[in-house]
């Protein structure tokens, strides 16, 4: 029983990082139509500027994680209007967007590089402690992480479904040309989808960064899960990341204790491999994938 | 006035021009018919009113306000609503949402006044105001892109095809519920492929052919002209 406890709350936490980072990948395929290759740098940036916030000018935890979401939304506004705004209308599109980002990735992760060295800085932005739970000791920063992912998560379901910003997100996601006809200036909204998946991916980075250490590398690791939990759950369905993280993230927690730490992110692929062939469209996606 | 005044419009794809030259002046409270072979410009003729296909030259008046260099968004601002070929609902949103997406632009308190007039307007679409837009009939389909344009509250109302795919009962009843709609300051152009349908509908019937309107006239006209109908639409 214990090691069910404990088993849950690992995949859980694991579940809660990865759907932070794969719903915001997920909205930005969804409306786009790119696989942003950089989403992992906004996470190691969102991760840095907390270090920074929190570690070198002392402030408080909760101003530190806002840093991260300003950081993360700053990279994915400049990221569209220094650079995907001008390839959108361009045939190969999809592809261009996909080199683009990674290039822009590789140089981001040298500038961190360059900034904060190679050093692998703990995380200040975290909390201490141990609570107990049946038994099972429990860090509290593990209980942070899936409640911050939860209210995150929570919030952007709301503003998608409840509010006039997200129904004009979800028109142009469906079909750009008729969300136009509707008034929605679909430049702006594809401006605001970059803020929000970026803020998404800088909170992201500090939960990750605050289970291991800081290191320009971090990204990388997690932007491979929260793609092919993108791809599981069918592209650009963000309801469906929300919910293959949280399943994928207990599913490796449970590998990891009953096979073999080093057999978690294998056996996780060999069963999207396995989804895919069964239903090439995701668990959660329609026959057609949204397309620009 | 006129509600909306195209002139002398030049427009295409790539560099491949569509439109050559097109004139059009339809006065307010009336509605005028599109007609013409398929392929010669009706259809890029509302994308370019509209805005999705850039005009290359001429211009385009919105009861007299310029619009030919705004952008989509501010021309539906300008009251113009183009509810287009094959419905392009939003299929994953419900019944309701695409409606209210139709209603982007205006303030939230004159919402549900417009929700209910549609909604008078069509009852099957109230029947079916959580349905998602996707498991729609084609003739529900055509209603919620209507109704979702009637949304919008417009000055000027451009339809591509109202008849397209739909059984002959189902037309009658949507041209009928256009006719109703008519209103003093508002102006309606509708494509069509057929024009026997238009006869006691549309005030001013225009035929496009390879790019340009080459003859404009009333229905009772077009039926009286033997060669306008032999010449361009095959003797129907």
């Amino acid at each position: 029983m214990d090691i069910v406890i404990q088993i849950v709350v690992t995949g859980t936490t694991l579940g809660a990082m990865y759907a932070l980072a794969a719903v915001g990948l997920s909205l930005i395929f969804g409306t786009l139509g790119m696989f942003n290759m950089a989403h992992g740098l906004f996470m190691t940036i969102g991760a840095y500027a907390a270090y920074a916030a929190a570690g070198q000018l002392g402030l408080p935890l909760v101003a530190a994680v806002v840093a991260a979401m300003a950081a993360g939304a700053a990279m994915g506004v400049a990221t569209h209007l220094a650079m995907v705004r001008f390839m959108l209308r361009s045939k190969a599109f999809e592809t261009n967007v996909i080199v683009a980002t990674a290039g822009l990735a590789i140089l981001l992760q040298d500038f961190v590089l360059k900034l904060f060295g190679g050093y692998p800085y703990p995380q200040p932005v975290r909390v201490e402690g141990v609570v107990r739970l049946f038994d099972v000791a429990v860090a509290r920063q593990s209980l942070v992480i899936v409640a911050v992912a939860l209210v995150l998560i929570g919030a952007v379901a709301w503003l998608l479904l409840k509010t006039r910003f997200g129904m004009a997100i979800r028109a142009t996601a469906i079909n750009r040309e008729a969300a136009q006809l509707m008034g929605v200036r679909t430049n702006s909204v594809y401006l605001q989808v970059m803020a929000l998946a970026g803020a998404l991916a800088g909170v992201a980075g500090v939960m990750i960064s605050s289970l291991s250490t800081l290191s320009p590398s971090m990204g990388g690791d997690p932007l491979l899960k929260a793609f092919v939990i993108c791809v599981v759950a069918g592209l650009g369905n963000a309801w469906g990341a929300g919910v293959a993280a949280f399943a994928l993230g207990l599913l490796e927690a449970a590998i990891q204790y009953y096979v073999g730490v080093r057999f978690g992110f294998p056996v996780m692929l060999l069963l999207v491999i396995a989804i895919l062939i069964w239903r090439p469209q995701g668990l959660f996606g329609t026959e057609k994938v949204v397309r620009l | 006035m006129a509600a909306l005044s195209v002139s002398d419009l030049v427009a295409g794809y790539h560099n491949r021009p569509v439109l050559h030259g097109v004139s059009l002046d339809i006065e307010p409270g009336t509605m005028a018919a599109l007609i013409g072979p398929n392929g010669h410009g009706k259809t890029t003729l509302l994308k370019t009113v509209s805005g999705l296909v850039p005009a290359r030259s001429g211009a385009i008046r919105i009861f007299g306000q310029a619009i030919e260099t705004a952008m989509v968004h501010e021309r539906v601002a300008a009251g113009l609503v183009h509810v287009p070929q094959g419905d392009q609902l939003f299929g994953e949103m419900s019944v309701e949402e695409n409606l209210r997406m139709g209603a982007y632009l205006r303030s939230a308190s004159e919402v549900p006044g417009a929700l209910e007039e549609v909604y008078a307007f069509f009852p099957r679409l109230a029947e079916r105001r959580g349905q998602s837009a996707s498991s729609l009939s084609g003739g529900e389909r055509r209603m919620v892109g209507i109704g979702r344009g009637l949304m919008a509250g417009g000055k000027v109302m451009m339809i591509d095809e109202p008849s397209l795919g739909l059984a002959p009962l189902i037309i009658e009843q949507i041209y009928e519920g256009l006719r109703g709609l008519s209103r003093a300051d508002r102006a309606f152009l509708v494509v069509e492929e057929n024009p026997s349908r238009l006869i006691g509908i549309a005030d001013r019937i225009c035929l496009m052919d390879a790019g340009r309107i080459e003859w404009s006239g009333t229905a009772a006209e077009v039926a009286g002209s033997r060669d306008i109908l032999e010449t361009y639409l095959g003797g129907h």
